[in-house]
């Protein structure tokens, strides 16, 4: 088997970026117990110097080893992150804003969409790292009982989403653990010829909202910094967290989060924490605006849609494309509505559409619904929680689809208008100097 | 007092800006590095599937800034937040040294008040710390909950040994839900001794390890991930499946018996060398059952023991006398220790009549003062008296402790009594002794004469033994003629496919770096230089000479390039200088190496089995392969002479092919060998002194015990006749002198020409065969100087014996002759044209022995 190493992996737990010759294989040997950066029950990693024919490392004791690590954090990276770089997108928001949901639906939307309407697969590239995302699938899609209530744990800052590392004696570092989902053309696709050559790895985090609250960024929890190495940031604008937009949904909509006294959120200072944060991480200057697009994924759809009400926020935004079977999202319906949800925004919450335009070279505003429906309070628990039967996402797989499609043409073809004949997808990534790269 | 903090999900924390997940109350002047490093541990969620978790209890030891912190912690699921979702409420309470209960953390953890179950309020500073239970002296019991939960009380015992023996290695206990876990903890505990009861760390619901933190007993919930991760680990104890417990040993027992169970001294100083703050625990009082069952390892339904009993019956066999010789003391101490606990008991009874005792609504006991006239509002007299109460019920165990103490020490005496009594008719055999002495006294100069002819002779066999393996123990290659190239079944016909191996390098690397190096061993004159995995360091050109040096990222491989010979420094100071020009690494196959060593003329390589071999060669290409040889062939084609000299036994492998003309050479190495003839007859020459030489200090020994023996009276009190009784029953074949003779009791004395004489030589013996501690002891303990005596002689006689056997082997063994290189088959000789080798044969192969230097 060849492989095609690429010059420079980033590792998607540590962001670390290293040459592939440096990276650590993990040991196989039961004896070789403990890394001095992990647990005792973890296997030690080693940098080999001895390889069976089959390109396996062997490790002290001579056994195989299949594995392999980073060398800065010693966690354990798929063996695809050294032939394809990991599209990190980096979705961000203040404490329950939805991102969990949304992260969940939209992952169960695209394993179940992308193969028969983009001719793409959409699979776990590391099932292990993507047990909570997966999980979390379980519980709202795949419910043998469909009317039995159900909801999704509150994200924690430490925990099972994370792993502890100890690059200093006593100094223990929380790394929250990334979602990595392959995406490749199929036959069906136009570019299924060259399949392997452009697969792709989205990878995702699940922050807990509490990371990107001014001051959670430290040096034993530095969780967001992906912030920095991110090609898409989507940040997740809660309307119901928001006291100018609560005063106009609550006439409108039933949703038990636009009660009286429920919590509110100046997500605008979150917002800007973020920037501050990727400015700092990247060492960009204060006047430079970030070059990464920036998607307001506006949550919550469902309850305040009637907000505008000449949109069509709830059937998908995609059309046929030049091959039978294959869609291609409809930029000029998305870009539309982009434009709508903008001016209402500018209309209620002004400074954060103002902190976003100035911060962003790009900015998108896409209104999503993770559930479709509104949540309800168990009267036993006072937990917020859903029956999967309601569960009818609106737009939740848009804010992905349409970062491909017009960043990175080569997965997804876009429409842009009626005049224009619909564009055949290239093997190149369009709109120069605002790709998504390779 | 301790000092606590509080975390969960609400609106506000303590940190300004703070929300949702966070620190919410905490005691003032908390430390700060603490309060992130505790809340990286407040990981909690309900399995999935399941509707609900148990509590996580836990005890960690924290090592802060060099400081070892006790700390009990309580997650919880809490009611929902203010965002109405999930939410865990956590509880850390951070003990001082002098807070630490005998109980240990669990029983700690079990008492009302400890652990706060929820937090209610703003965020605040604690202001006042936290009071924490204080030990009431408890004891060992039975662990009935293990009996109910497992099926058998011994299994807590099977916990406690596992944490004993190896505390670094987790135990995990898969229990299902319901499962009291805090009580299980607190048995198990219990039947340790006090002063090991806090060194044991735990979680009632582990979830995942957590770096830089031990965890010695994970206690997973039935169905978890973690139940299922642990479920192939070595150490399980499952309560699911309830399976018989069929190990047995003496910490099996006390668990079933309800008392604490006192490991061996070794293992206990292991347990203990765990760090951790030392604090001032009181130590456990020895269980008096402890003393009543030694030497008798009970054994179990298998008839065998757990290597934890086991190890300790067969220390309690060689019982050293230095623990008997202490018995006399201990009675006294253990005399005094009872009278003043009988007074004390007396004392506080007499304080504490009319107190009474009564439960309180929470279980907690407290005293009340219901007869006294003051009533319940005296705190001060009713504090005191509840004082005097605990003190009274620990004096009361004292006592008990110290009974049985003081029947077992009665009762030793009375042995030690018996055992005097017999001794009284073996004065007979001590005139008897007396007799031989004076022979042995003849005897000595005689032998103290042979010894140094002895040990003369032995040096001189060392030297001749040296001088007939010519190259001082290099070793030496074998080169195996092969007629017909050689077929690989990977790359048919030996010829190197382009391609393969390259793929092989290209997986990785194909080239040096300073992350290759990292992981290269380097052997130079058999000390390592380089350790796997570590790593190494900068080299600076100094004139002609490279210093290796111990820092980091700072080799290159186009630094190697410049260089042209090296010294190497070790990190312990060492220095050697190793020749060394270059050295290289292949991962996958030599190739890479070959080519970059094309115009070498030293090297350094490593070699497949990690030994690592010192090359030089003139004019040859050299590679290393790795499993697939077809590259070392094609590498190696123009090879024409070789030199090669081996550092370290590779064990015979193949290592190297060298192809001249066409045709090929199988290299392997051998460890390095004489003459077979010359050695086998030097080796014998040498082992026959070296049983002639332990012969004669046997004498010495025995001649020397003879003399303390008469000194002491013919064995001494106690049990000090035991060791003398085994150094004399070990018998055979020495020279040491029975019979008759006529000594006189003044030979006795220190200032004797006899004692002096074998004094002297004792001391010689000591120093050059024993321990330097065993000689300063028998210099610094004349009193002990007969068991000394009795148990080094009682070793070397064992030695002797196993020499013996080897002597006898050795004489008996064929001697292989050597085959002259002109018996060699003619294509043998061109093959071997250069080579300074010596040729024998071996069922019909002709195997020819290249001598380190080549002509």
């Amino acid at each position: 088997m060849r492989r095609n190493l690429i010059s420079h992996p980033i590792c998607p737990h540590c962001w670390h970026k290293f040459r592939p010759e440096e990276v650590l294989w993990i040991s196989n040997h039961p004896d070789l117990r403990g890394d001095p950066l992990l647990s005792q029950d973890d296997q030690r990693r080693f940098l080999p110097s001895r390889f069976n024919p089959s390109g396996e490392a062997l490790d002290e004791r001579g056994s195989r080893c299949q594995k392999i690590a980073c060398p800065n954090c010693h966690l354990p990276i798929p063996m695809v992150l050294l032939e394809t770089r990991a599209k990190i997108f980096s979705i961000v928001g203040a404490p329950a804003s939805g991102k969990s949901y949304i992260i969940t639906c939209a992952s169960w939307r695209m394993r179940q969409s992308m193969p028969t309407k983009f001719g793409l697969v959409f699979s776990d590239a590391d099932p292990l790292n993507n047990t909570v995302v997966n999980s979390n699938e379980e519980r709202l899609f795949l419910r043998e009982n469909k009317d039995e209530y159900v909801h999704i744990e509150k994200t924690e800052m430490q925990g099972r989403q994370y792993n502890s590392v100890q690059f200093d004696p006593g100094l223990v570092t929380l790394l929250p653990h990334p979602f990595l989902f392959t995406m490749a053309p199929t036959e069906a696709h136009p570019n299924g010829s060259a399949g392997a050559r452009l697969r792709q790895v989205l990878c995702l985090y699940d922050n807990a909202g509490e990371h990107f609250l001014p001051g959670a960024d430290s040096a034993i929890a530095p969780g967001t910094q992906h912030l920095a190495k991110s090609r898409v940031v989507m940040f997740v604008f809660d309307p119901t967290q928001d006291v100018s937009l609560r005063a106009l949904m609550s006439k409108e909509s039933a949703d038990p989060q636009l009660r009286t006294g429920e919590r509110t959120t100046r997500q605008g200072i979150v917002l800007n924490e973020m920037i501050g944060r990727i400015r700092s991480h990247t060492g960009m200057g204060a006047g430079e605006k970030v070059e990464q697009p920036l998607i307001v994924v506006v949550s919550k759809s469902d309850a305040w849609k009637d907000l505008i009400p000449d949109e069509d926020m709830q059937s998908e935004p995609y059309v046929p494309g030049p091959r039978d079977g294959i869609l291609v999202a409809d930029q000029t319906r998305i870009t539309r509505v982009s434009d709508k949800v903008k001016a209402m925004l500018t209309r209620m919450v002004p400074e954060f559409v103002s902190a976003a335009d100035s911060a962003f070279q790009r900015v998108v505003y896409i209104p999503v619904s993770a559930l479709g429906c509104a949540p309800s309070v168990d009267p036993a628990t006072g937990l917020l929680r859903v029956k999967p039967s309601q569960i009818k996402p609106w737009w939740i797989d848009v804010p992905f689809i349409y970062a491909f499609a017009r960043w990175s043409r080569v997965l997804v073809g876009k429409y842009q208008t009626p005049s224009l004949p619909l564009e055949a997808l290239s093997l190149e990534d369009s709109e120069p100097g605002g790709s998504l790269g390779n | 007092m301790a000092i606590e903090l509080h975390y969960t999900s609400a609106p506000r924390g303590l940190a300004p800006g703070s929300s949702g997940f966070c620190t919410v109350a905490a005691s003032r002047g908390f430390p700060a590095a603490l309060i992130s490093r505790l809340e990286s541990l407040t990981g909690y969620r309900i399995p999935d599937g399941l509707a609900e978790a148990p509590p996580a209890f836990s005890h960690w030891i924290i090592d802060l800034q060099g400081v070892e912190r006790h700390v009990l912690a309580a997650i919880r699921s809490s009611d929902p937040d203010h965002t109405r979702r999930s939410n865990k409420h956590a509880h850390f309470v951070v003990l001082k040294p002098e807070e630490l209960a005998d109980e240990g953390a669990a029983w700690m953890m079990m008492q009302n008040g400890t652990m706060a179950d929820c937090w209610v309020g703003e965020p605040t500073l604690i202001e006042s710390e936290r009071s924490v239970p204080r030990s009431l002296g408890r004891g060992a019991s039975a662990c009935q909950t293990w009996e109910r939960c497992a099926g058998d009380a011994g299994w807590a015992g099977v916990l406690a040994g596992n944490v004993l023996r190896d505390p670094s290695r987790p135990t995990a206990v898969i229990y299902p839900m319901g499962t009291p876990v805090l009580a299980l903890i607190d048995e198990a505990l219990s039947i340790l001794p006090a002063r090991s009861r806090w060194r044991v760390t735990f979680t009632t619901f582990f979830m995942q390890p957590v770096a830089g933190l031990r965890c010695s007993w994970r206690f997973c919930l039935e169905g978890s991930e973690a139940a299922h991760a642990a479920q192939r680990s070595a150490q399980v104890i499952d309560l699911c499946a309830r399976h018989p417990l069929t190990r047995t040993g003496e910490v099996i027992e006390a668990a079933r018996e309800g008392r604490v169970f006192v490991p061996h001294e070794t293992e206990a100083a292991q347990f203990e060398s765990q760090p951790m703050v030392s604090a001032p625990i009181e130590l456990e009082p020895e269980h008096p059952n402890h003393h009543s069952d030694h030497g008798g390892g009970k054994a179990g339904p298998t008839g065998g023991a757990s290597s934890l009993g086991a190890r300790r019956d067969r220390d309690r066999d060689s019982e050293p006398q230095g623990i008997q010789s202490k018995r006399g003391f201990f009675i006294i101490v253990a005399s005094l220790a009872l009278i003043l606990g009988l007074l004390a008991v007396y004392s506080f009874r007499q304080r504490d009549a009319g107190a009474t005792v009564k439960p309180s609504a929470n279980g907690v006991a407290v005293e009340g003062g219901e007869g006294n006239s003051s009533g319940a509002s005296d705190e001060g007299t009713t504090s005191s008296l509840a004082e005097a109460k605990r003190e009274t019920n620990r004096l009361e165990r004292e006592v008990e402790v110290l009974n049985a103490r003081l029947k077992s020490a009665e009762s030793g005496l009375q042995a030690a009594q018996s055992a005097q009594s017999e001794l009284a008719p073996m004065q007979g055999q001590v005139t008897q002794l007396q007799a031989q002495l004076a022979e042995a006294q003849s005897q000595v100069q005689r032998l103290t004469g042979e010894t140094e002819s002895a040990r003369a002779a032995l040096e001189a066999a060392t030297k001749a033994q040296e001088s007939t393996n010519g190259q001082g123990g290099d070793h030496q290659v074998i080169v195996r003629w092969e007629s017909t190239p050689i077929s690989l079944p990977r790359f048919a016909n030996g010829q190197y496919q382009p391609g393969k191996a390259q793929r092989l390098a290209k997986g990785v690397s194909v080239k040096t770096s300073v992350a290759d190096l990292r992981s290269l061993d380097v052997m130079v004159n058999g000390m390592r230089v380089m350790a796997f995995g570590e790593a190494i360091g900068s080299c600076s050109s100094d004139g002609t000479d490279l210093m290796w040096t111990w820092s980091l990222d700072q080799l290159t491989s186009g630094c190697i390039d410049k260089l042209k010979k090296g010294g190497v420094e070790g990190e312990a100071g060492w220095k050697a200088l190793a020749g060394i020009i270059r050295f290289d690494v292949a991962r996958g196959d030599g190739t890479a190496v070959s080519v970059r060593m094309g115009n070498m003329t030293e090297c350094t390589l490593r070699h497949d089995s990690s030994e690592t071999i010192q090359i030089g060669l003139p004019l040859a290409n050299v590679v290393v392969s790795d499993g697939d040889l077809s590259p070392s062939i094609t590498a190696a084609g123009n090879t024409h002479r070789s030199e090669l000299k081996v550092d370290g036994d590779p064990a015979g492998s193949v290592s190297f092919i060298l192809s001249e003309g066409g045709k090929f050479l199988k290299v392997e190495f051998q460890p390095p060998q004489a003459d077979p003839a010359k050695a086998a007859k030097a080796r014998i020459q040498v082992q026959r002194q070296v049983v002639h030489s332990m012969q004669s200090d046997i004498a010495i020994l025995r001649a020397a015990l003879i003399l303390e023996q008469r000194a002491n009276g013919a064995g001494g009190s106690g049990g000090s006749g035991s060791g003398a009784g085994g150094s004399s029953g070990g018998g055979g074949g020495g020279s040491g002198g029975a019979g008759g003779g006529n000594g006189g009791s003044n030979d006795v004395d220190t200032g004797s020409p006899l004692r002096q004489t074998l004094d002297a030589a004792v001391v010689g013996i000591l120093e050059q065969r024993f321990k330097p501690s065993d000689l300063a002891e028998w210099q610094a303990q004349p009193n002990t100087r007969q068991a000394i005596l009795g148990r080094l002689g009682g070793e070397l006689e064992q030695e002797f014996k196993t020499a013996s056997q080897e002597l006898t082997t050795l004489e008996k063994r064929p001697v292989l002759p050597a085959v002259p290189q002109s018996e060699l088959s003619p294509a043998a000789r061109q093959a071997l044209r250069g080579f300074d080798a010596t040729v024998t044969t071996s069922n019909g192969v002709p195997l020819v022995r290249v001598r380190g230097s080549a002509q």
